[in-house]
């Protein structure tokens, strides 16, 4: 009994662990069936352009944050350090500005709920209002 | 030099005033230490001993957007460094009716090499010293005028281009020379393709006309003339035209990254004659910290100017004649191969620390982006530097 019970609970953490290294992608669209591939999310992300529309506003969770070492890694490929080299380029530069961060995930997904357009990522497995679509997954 | 001005007024008189929301400050600073291990010479402004002052700038930039489309931005630049001058960089009006299209006027800097245009912001790129073969102050680094920026996306694939036109004037320290440059018409383009971590640039400046003025020569072009010489005065002036082009390739992956860009200058002007010069870097991560092995080379080939002054005839003759071979030796020649070994640590996100070594590879005979204070240097070098880098 005591050894079930240990392998459910190492099951649930596992579990836990599974979703807490991936991500969603999600955006106040109105399109029902709207995605978008990794490439897209990140050319949108870096240099807030796709092919499928153009009308997206990206935000980002602040540096430290688990979930943005997540879409680091996984989506955008390259070191915070590195994307903050970046940026600064873009910046002193003249040509862009980087996303808008938030310091939380509730901050985060109260701004895209309200803000029609607005696409950011969330811990995969979050519960999300209506309006909010997963528009990637990242696993 | 009436666009800035009026630009620079106009953001002073109505920036305070009222939507002082729209009005953004943010900047960036570098402190760089360095030295080289030689006393025969100096190497960007670096002797023997340890300077802070080579490198080291703050810089405040401010935007102000009037509308959702219409901003203006400003950077002022401190720099410590005795060859440059402190005060506005950048004064620009920008026009942006998407996030794809952008229109700029005013004064800007000219877009060329991967980092032409964050030169001064080491926090953008992983070295302290950008390879000095390619990125010296030899090519145009601002200009007064506008340029236009189009994003094109073709799939996954982003393409950008921009192209520019404007004026060029400034003054020019090339070892140890004062050059005054002023071109008129001055215009050129980059695309760069980007696919993922994969990046292809291209840029080229054209500069139809090229107007220099070195004092230290002009009194002994006079004499040429004066003498019946014009043909060898002639080769000395500096009024024609110049075009730099560029290839630059880079791939970034999570943890490592090459990178590398070739240029070319080739120019009808006669005493600078055409430089190639290219680098190739690598870098690897290990958590925080970057560690990047570079090497560049460039080789400058100079057409020696013929001197037919006749020797022995008079003395008046062989003091010019002693002149123009003192004056082709007085432009630089600067064939120099280098590795860089580097460290990059970003101690928080603003804030990165950076230690390099370079080995300097001059060639025997030619100036090699030195100054040489004696004539028996070998041209060969180490040069240390450490430095912060810091962006708010």
């Amino acid at each position: 009994m005591r050894k079930q019970m240990l392998f459910f609970f190492l099951l649930l953490c596992s579990r836990i662990a599974v979703a807490q290294d991936g991500v969603w992608v999600v955006a106040n669209v109105s399109e029902q069936n709207f995605a978008l591939t990794k490439a897209e999310v990140r050319n949108l992300f870096m240099r807030s352009t796709t092919s499928s529309s153009d009308a997206l506003i990206p935000v980002a969770m602040s540096p430290g944050n688990r979930s943005r070492a997540i879409f680091n890694s996984k989506i955008i490929a390259l070191t915070e350090s590195r994307i903050q080299s970046y940026w600064a380029q873009m910046r002193f530069s003249g040509r862009q500005i980087p996303p808008i961060e938030f310091n939380s995930l509730d901050a985060l997904l109260e701004h895209v709920t309200n803000t029609e357009g607005a696409i950011g990522y969330v811990p995969a497995g979050t519960a999300l209002p209506e309006n909010v679509k997963v528009v990637y997954r990242s696993f | 030099m009436l666009l800035p001005v009026i630009i620079a007024i106009g953001i002073f008189l109505f920036a305070p005033v009222g939507r002082t929301e729209g009005l953004e400050f943010s900047g960036f600073a570098r402190a760089v230490a360095g030295k080289i291990d030689t006393e025969k010479a100096t190497y960007e402004g670096y002797d023997n001993s340890i300077s802070f002052s080579e490198k080291s700038l703050i810089a405040l930039q401010a935007d102000y957007s009037f509308s959702s489309s219409f901003s203006v931005s400003s950077q002022l630049l401190l720099h410590t460094d005795d060859d440059r001058e402190s005060g506005i960089e950048w004064l620009y009006l920008t026009y942006a009716p998407s996030e794809s299209f952008q229109i700029n006027a005013g004064r800007l800097r000219t877009p060329f090499l991967k980092y032409s245009d964050v030169i001064d912001v080491g926090f953008a790129y992983p070295w302290i010293n950008a390879p000095q073969q390619l990125y010296s102050s030899y090519l145009f680094s601002q200009y007064e005028g506008a340029n236009a920026r189009l994003r094109r996306t073709f799939g996954d694939v982003v393409v950008d281009f921009e192209a520019y036109y404007g004026k060029y004037e400034d003054e020019l320290e090339s070892s140890g020379i004062n050059v005054d440059i002023e071109v008129n018409n001055l215009f050129g383009g980059v695309i760069e393709v980007n696919y993922g971590g994969l990046q292809l640039r291209t840029a080229t400046v054209n500069t139809p006309k090229v107007e220099t003025t070195i004092d230290e020569i002009a009194p002994l072009l006079q004499g040429l003339k004066a003498a019946g010489f014009n043909s060898i005065a002639e080769n000395f002036e500096i009024n024609d035209r110049a075009g730099p082009f560029l290839l630059g390739v880079s791939y970034d992956a999570l943890n490592w990254y090459v990178s590398g860009e070739w240029m070319k200058v080739s120019s009808d002007i006669d005493v600078l004659a055409n430089l190639e010069s290219f680098y190739v870097s690598y870098g690897y991560y290990v958590d925080e910290v970057l560690l990047h092995l570079t090497y560049a080379s460039s080789r400058q080939s100079l057409d020696t100017i013929e001197n037919t002054i006749p020797v022995g005839v008079s003395s008046a003759l062989d003091q010019l004649y002693f002149a123009v071979e003192q004056l082709n030796s007085f432009f630089p020649t600067d064939d120099l191969d280098t590795w860089t070994l580097g460290a990059r640590w970003d101690v928080k996100t603003n804030i990165a620390l950076k230690a390099e070594l370079s080995i300097l590879d001059g060639k025997e005979g030619k100036s090699s982006f030195y100054d040489i204070k004696e004539n028996n240097f070998d041209r060969n070098a180490a040069l240390y530097q450490v430095a912060v880098e810091w962006v708010f």
